[in-house]
């Protein structure tokens, strides 16, 4: 019995011997081990893959969004800009917010949306705008600043002329006398800062002829013609001449300037145009081209923004002043706490008032027929006449301030003439005659407060502000002109005077809160 | 012999079946269409181009020689032309 059940015990373990030997011998099973090992790893892969794939996907999807949002926000500076330019030639901002609350892309597809809110501090030269865009879930803002030029502004002079002459002892500019050191000595070495930025300019579109003698000029010259001496002068800065020309090897062949005159700004900020590794007189310092596109060390060429006298018509703050005929006005400006009261006389001798207005702090006065003045502006305020301005005497800022700050600006803009009638005469703001007659002189001395013919009576002419002249003058009349420099007015100006925006500077910002 | 064969293919199909899923699954996933920027793009425009406004000049100044004048004839001004000897500098 013992033997037989050993036997059987025996025989199992054969059996299973025999079978196990006989699996691994064969080796029946591995190839399906073998698949589905490699079937994982491959899932595994292919899953960790698909996991970069999709993490991926989602950081692109991502920074499209921020791409567009960015698109979006540069899309909401350029429409403030379209909105600002609109109106810039007539010198007013349009600073009313933007909402674009569906923004799409060129095939009419929603990207998002975006605002823009405009800054005009002070109402002086930058606008600050601020655009913040949504594209899904990113929220980008670009803050842009906005640059604002007028050249109505920015030139002590500028002439419209093939010709213009300056004659002796007028003066342009003042001397800077700036002693920072406090050695009792000026800073600057002819009297102008280094800084072109901070100097008088004068901008001639053909000739200007020094024809007197001792013609001075602190600050900087362009003529689109020549600048020529035929008397004699100094212009203690650049000159901008575009006659000015050179050799392909840089050599100087035409300074534009001619004549009796010394040039210089007497610092040393000047090229080595001849390649001799010298910087000298060969050289031509300080004198420069005027080109078209202004390029390396040139400046360019600048055409007059015109003045559109329907505009102030239509945006006049003195509706009594404009009848349905002309007439003339005969007007003395007088302070009135924050604002300038006009007080209307019967006739040039300015002794029967016939009537008074307070005009808004920031107002355009216009009037249909020729205007007389005189006296004291408070705040910004622009003079147009759809004739001649009389300058009957001095006219300044309230208590004789004679430079424009934040609240103290004017400009006087006549449709034809600007007449200078006192023979002394101080007269602070902005000055335009754009010569609708065509006179042989738009700004004319010849005439006194009685409105007589008195050409030799003139004595002395102190004016603080800058000139726009379409054609010539003859102030020359007066003896003794100072043609001072406001560069307050180039940041301060009174409404209406066309401006150009210039975007100059985009960054980004942090969103505002809440957006 | 044939019972290894049927194994293999049996896998292989397995996994060519979870290629096929993984790559369906993948191609599933929401693709962003295009880059903005539009350098590439064949009108030549920016993609979000269309609500931009471009600052242009002024197309029509207006011209002041437009405007007409009602002033009445001024004697005065008859004698300011007279003189055709005055001088005529700054």
């Amino acid at each position: 019995m013992k033997t037989q059940q050993t036997k059987t015990e025996q025989k199992w373990v054969r059996k299973l011997k025999g079978s196990v030997l006989s699996s691994l011998h064969n080796e029946r099973g591995v190839a399906l081990l073998s698949v589905y090992i490699a079937s994982l790893i491959i899932g595994v892969v292919a899953s960790a893959t698909f996991g970069v794939s999709f993490s991926e996907m989602k950081h692109i999807e991502r920074e499209v969004s921020r791409l567009q949002g960015y698109a979006a926000a540069e899309a909401g500076v350029q429409n403030a800009m379209a909105q600002i330019s609109v109106n810039a030639y007539t010198g007013f901002i349009n600073i009313n917010p933007i909402d674009v609350s569906d923004f799409q892309d060129v095939s009419g597809n929603s990207v998002g949306d975006y605002s823009v809110t405009i800054n005009y501090p002070d109402e002086a030269d930058w606008v600050i705008v601020q655009a913040t865009a949504n594209v899904q879930t990113e929220t980008r803002s670009l803050e842009a600043r906005i640059f604002l030029e007028s050249n109505f502004s920015k030139y002590l002079v500028y002439a419209d002329s093939t010709s213009f002459a300056s004659g002796s002892d007028a003066q342009y500019g003042d001397p800077d006398y700036t002693d920072a050191y406090g050695d009792g000595e000026p800073d600057y070495p002819e009297l102008v800062p280094p800084n072109e930025d901070d100097r008088a300019s004068l901008y001639f579109t053909g000739d200007w002829v020094l024809s007197g003698s001792n013609v001075t000029l602190y600050g900087d010259a362009h003529a689109e013609g020549e600048i020529q001496a035929t008397g004699s002068g100094d212009i203690n800065g650049d000159t901008y001449s575009a006659d000015y020309d050179e050799n392909s090897s840089g050599a100087v062949t035409d300074s534009g300037v001619s004549g009796s005159v010394q040039v210089g700004d007497g610092f040393d900020d000047d090229e080595d145009r001849n390649g001799d590794f010298v910087v000298d007189s060969s050289d031509y310092p300080d004198y420069h081209d005027l080109t078209d596109a202004g390029e390396e060390d040139s400046h360019a060429t600048e055409t007059l923004v015109e003045i559109d006298h329907s505009f102030y018509a239509t945006n006049n703050d003195t509706p009594d002043f404009v009848g349905a005929s002309a007439q003339n006005r005969f007007l003395e400006f007088q302070k009135n706490g924050a604002q300038t009261e006009i007080v209307e006389y019967s006739n040039n001798q300015y002794s029967t008032q016939i009537g008074s207005q307070t005009i808004p702090s920031s107002a355009i006065v216009y009037v249909k027929g020729d205007i007389y003045v005189k006296g004291e502006i408070e705040g910004r305020v622009t003079v147009v006449s759809s004739d001649d301005i009389f300058l009957v005497d001095d006219v300044s800022y309230s208590n004789g301030q004679k430079y424009a700050d934040a609240d103290h600006s004017t400009a006087f803009l006549a449709k034809d003439k600007l007449f200078f009638l006192n023979n002394n005469l101080e007269t602070s703001g902005i000055l335009y005659a754009e010569n609708s007659s065509n006179s042989s002189v738009c700004f004319d001395a010849n005439y006194n407060t009685n409105l007589a013919y008195d050409p030799n009576s003139k004595n002395d002419l102190h004016l603080y502000g800058n000139r726009v002249i379409n054609g010539s003058t003859n102030l020359s009349l007066y003896d003794d002109r100072i043609y001072g420099y406001d560069k307050n007015l180039r940041y301060y100006r009174p409404p209406g005077i066309p401006v150009v925006p210039d975007l100059r500077i985009v960054r980004e910002v942090d969103p505002p809160a809440g957006s | 012999m044939r019972r290894e064969i049927r194994q293999i293919v049996q896998g292989g199909s397995l996994t060519f079946f979870l290629c096929v899923v993984l790559v369906f699954a993948a191609g599933c996933v929401k693709k962003p269409k295009e880059l903005p920027g539009g350098a590439e793009k064949k009108e030549g425009l920016p993609v979000l181009a269309q609500n931009m406004v471009y600052l242009t000049n002024r197309s029509e100044p207006v011209a002041s020689k437009n405007l007409t004048f009602e002033d009445s004839p001024d004697p005065f001004k008859k004698d300011k032309e007279a003189d055709f000897l005055e001088v005529k500098a700054d």
